[in-house]
């Protein structure tokens, strides 16, 4: 699990200013780390709290679909990792996201896929238990 | 679902849009307002065009990119 800052796109934080509009600060999340998925997913609670609006549609399918894929929204938000010193070790200005609705309860808001872990440095330790991410 | 319309925009458009293959499209209901070389550039003229209300950009493709979600059982 790592944490996560998640807020407004650059340029629809623009609009909403000039809209007269408040603009959310961004918030820290939990995301699950995964190398399965090749987007990453957000939880739509946390989405709506933004005030994001649906900006695209794509495909998937997961372990339970049938042949036929589903059909999902995207959202095109900002996305930061920080590490443990406060220090932004990736600042995305705008990545779209998938948005699918069960991530709140396993005590995550999202699950990073490779889209994010392309453009960081992960470096697991496990006989010492360390982590670490680095940009 | 929101962007239902709009997906159906696409499809119906898809062999025309073909021709730009690789670029992004923008679309309002049923209205196809321009493709742009950037998903980046197709928001920001989307958010000008139509303002802060749900429109889809989406990246022009012959064949669609189905995602694979390995933790989700839906």
């Amino acid at each position: 699990m790592i944490s996560v800052l998640v807020g407004v796109r650059r340029d629809l934080e623009f609009a909403m200013e000039e809209a007269g509009m408040v603009i959310p600060p961004r918030k820290s999340v939990k995301c699950l780390i995964d190398t399965g998925p090749t987007k990453t997913i957000l939880d739509p609670v946390l989405l709506q709290e933004f005030g994001q609006i649906p900006t695209g549609k794509v495909f998937i399918t997961t372990p339970s679909t049938d042949d036929e894929p589903l059909a999902v929204q995207l959202f095109d938000v900002s996305l930061a990792i920080v590490n443990d010193v406060g220090d932004a070790v990736l600042d995305l200005k705008s990545i779209a996201v998938i948005e699918r609705p069960i991530l709140a309860h396993q005590g995550f808001h999202g699950l990073l896929g490779m889209d994010v872990l392309q453009k960081i440095r992960l470096v697991l330790d496990g006989p010492a238990g360390e982590f670490s991410v680095s940009g | 679902m929101e962007l239902d319309q709009e997906l159906e925009t696409y499809r119906k458009h898809l062999p025309e849009l073909l021709a730009d293959e690789g670029k992004h499209v923008l679309i309002k209901g049923d209205v196809i307002e321009g493709i742009y070389e950037s998903r980046d550039e197709a928001l920001r003229r989307g958010l000008k065009v139509f303002g802060i209300v749900p429109f889809m950009v989406k990246e022009i493709e012959e064949k669609e990119t189905v995602y694979f979600i390995s933790r989700f059982s839906i």
